[in-house]
């Protein structure tokens, strides 16, 4: 017997990461919204299903993912891989060499955390192709293991580590242009740099 | 069993996504014990993956959908 009164303690503390995951997924507040309402409203129906001692949260966002789908027609729409066929040879770690460190003041460890602002890391992610942007939000977002990934959108583990491949070069390639366009790398230090990695 | 500079790179997802195998880890942690150039590349990426999780989730929520939510507890899942 699922326990209905620990459910209404529990699940809500997972609204907020639920909200932000909804937004980069509908790339919209007010959808974002709906759905984690629908979320909620699914999961309390659906709650007898649920067995306790597993994993709430990773529940509560397989519903989301699900109700995502569906709701968007998701899962019905091709695959958009040439979008990102051009970025395989992109390394943003050999081009941010070439930022102007003088224009950044704080500690190495928190240049990255300022080099970009939450709205281009927000864009970056939700310009994706959806294909590409399911397995990067459920990972790099929400921190979910490749074989719940896998699950949630039904999908092979090897297809969730290409997809969050490609997907995680472009999104790269994103942040870096959103840095050039503030002036922020010095194009003139780029002179002596390659994409291609050390061997 | 050494691994050299290209293994080490082509293992910078699963590493960070904490899902090589044991025996997988240990090289790559060997290797990068070793080898700066490989260390701050992975730093690099590590140091990334923190800034993604941390400003692609802290949209702050809207006003009202908490009560949005306890509205969605109600009795109705009881169906006979």
């Amino acid at each position: 017997m699922a326990d209905r009164a620990g459910f209404k303690v529990e699940a809500p503390q997972y609204a907020q990461q639920l909200f932000a995951t909804a937004v980069r997924m509908t790339r919209n507040r007010a959808d974002a919204e709906d759905l984690v309402q629908e979320t909620y409203l699914k999961a309390w129906r659906a709650y007898d299903r649920f067995e306790e001692g597993t994993n709430l949260r990773a529940w509560l966002f397989r519903i989301m993912t699900n109700s995502y789908i569906n709701r968007y027609n998701a899962a019905q729409r091709r695959p958009t891989e040439t979008d990102l066929d051009d970025v395989e040879e992109f390394f943003l770690y050999r081009r941010l060499g070439a930022v102007d460190q003088s224009r950044m003041s704080a500690s190495a460890e928190d240049q990255m955390m300022e080099l970009f602002t939450d709205e281009e890391v927000r864009n970056a992610i939700e310009e994706l192709p959806e294909t590409f942007r399911l397995p990067l939000i459920l990972s790099d977002v929400d921190g979910f293991a490749y074989k719940e990934i896998a699950e949630m959108l039904d999908i092979p583990i090897g297809t969730v580590m290409s997809r969050l491949h490609r997907g995680r070069k472009w999104m790269q390639k994103r942040l870096y242009d959103f840095a050039r366009e503030r002036g922020l790398v010095d194009e003139s230090l780029l002179g002596n740099q390659t994409d291609a990695p050390d061997r | 069993m050494a691994m050299d500079c290209k293994g080490t790179l082509d293992e910078l997802e699963r590493f960070l996504d904490q899902e090589l195998p044991a025996e997988a880890f240990e090289q790559v942690m060997g290797h990068l014990r070793s080898c700066v150039d490989c260390q701050q590349n992975f730093d690099f990426h590590g140091e990334l993956k923190r800034v993604v999780r941390t400003k692609a989730q802290s949209d702050e929520i809207p006003a009202g959908l908490m009560d949005k939510i306890s509205g969605c507890f109600g009795d109705d899942w009881v169906d006979g």
